[in-house]
């Protein structure tokens, strides 16, 4: 067994991944707060990617429309972590061998990536194009990766059940 | 015709019978069903919690405008995936407590959330009147409520 299995039973195993793996009430709610939480990530970050590809708020800044929705992106991705990995670690022996459970995994590094890319690079030449109707197309690529792998990661999320 | 014979009719429709038989189809609906209610709650978030004050930088009128569409298409997605998924169990669902919870929700989001949006679509104000507040307070309560019974078709 390597160690990345032996961890995932043990962290299977420890007290509070039984207790909610076993519980009647607390894994439902989990699992209900990580669906709603969705919304409040990926439906609010895939705004600012419509800005970026030049669908929405045209008449925006690129960083108005980021003010706006990165706060609630960020509350979103606190809710999706905290209650993602109380869900993992409820099946997280399951989870380990679980193709689409990898998938995603893959998917949110790759997620996570993305917008360092962005910031390193084009978003330091905001100023030049914040108000701007002719976005770089580094940038529109940026938005267009961001919504597309959000959108199969909830598709690889839901996935998961399928493969339990 | 009552609501009874139209679920008995729904599960016996080519939709629902296409559904029956497939193996895949309920799992890419409820995906789809999944995706578009992101966009749905995300869009209707961001409006919202701008009317309540809590996040402001874009007029709440340009907002509610630039949105609609988003939210207006996805909660079209929403309702075809959701008939979709039903056709499937119809009858299921018909007797379903959780189903009829959302189903007496999701009426009732829509009842307040369409004038609601007329009126954020003119609000020239930089931060909304109370009784507005109170409006997006109610609008995102029954949204969130809908997803909540939702889920619960599941478990109950």
């Amino acid at each position: 067994m390597g160690l990345l299995q032996q961890f995932c039973q043990w962290l299977n195993d420890t007290a509070p991944a039984t207790a909610l793996r076993e519980s009647i009430w607390m894994f439902p709610i989990v699992e209900t707060v990580h669906v709603l939480g969705i919304a409040l990530l990926a439906g609010t970050i895939a705004i600012l990617d419509l800005r970026l590809l030049g669908v929405l708020f045209r008449g925006e800044r690129v960083t108005t429309v980021g003010k706006q929705v990165l706060p609630l992106v960020w509350t979103g991705f606190a809710v999706l972590s905290i209650s993602g990995v109380m869900l993992f670690a409820a099946e997280a022996a399951k989870s380990y061998s679980n193709p689409a459970f990898r998938l995603k995994l893959a998917l949110l590094v790759l997620a996570a990536l993305n917008p360092l890319v962005y910031y390193r690079t084009v978003y330091k030449r905001i100023a030049e194009w914040d108000s701007s109707p002719a976005i770089p197309l580094q940038a529109k690529i940026a938005g267009g990766i961001s919504i597309t792998l959000w959108t199969a990661i909830i598709a690889a999320g839901r996935a998961i059940a399928y493969f339990n | 015709m009552n609501l009874l014979s139209l679920f008995h009719w729904l599960s016996h429709s080519a939709a629902g019978l296409y559904m029956q038989r497939s193996s895949w189809a309920f799992a890419v609906a409820e995906t789809v069903h999944l995706i578009a209610l992101a966009t749905l709650g995300g869009t209707v978030l961001v409006v919202h919690l701008t009317t309540l004050g809590l996040i402001r930088r874009v007029p709440i009128a340009k907002l509610a405008t630039e949105l609609f569409p988003a939210t207006i298409g996805s909660l079209a997605v929403l309702l075809v995936t959701g008939v979709l998924m039903v056709s499937e169990e119809a009858l299921k669902c018909y007797y379903s407590q959780g189903f009829r919870a959302k189903m007496l929700a999701l009426g009732l989001a829509i009842v307040v959330f369409i004038p609601l949006h007329a009126i954020q679509a003119k609000t020239t104000r930089e931060s909304a009147p109370w009784w507005l507040k109170v409006g997006a307070a109610v609008s995102l309560l029954l949204w969130i409520s809908v997803g909540l019974a939702g889920r619960a078709i599941g478990f109950l």
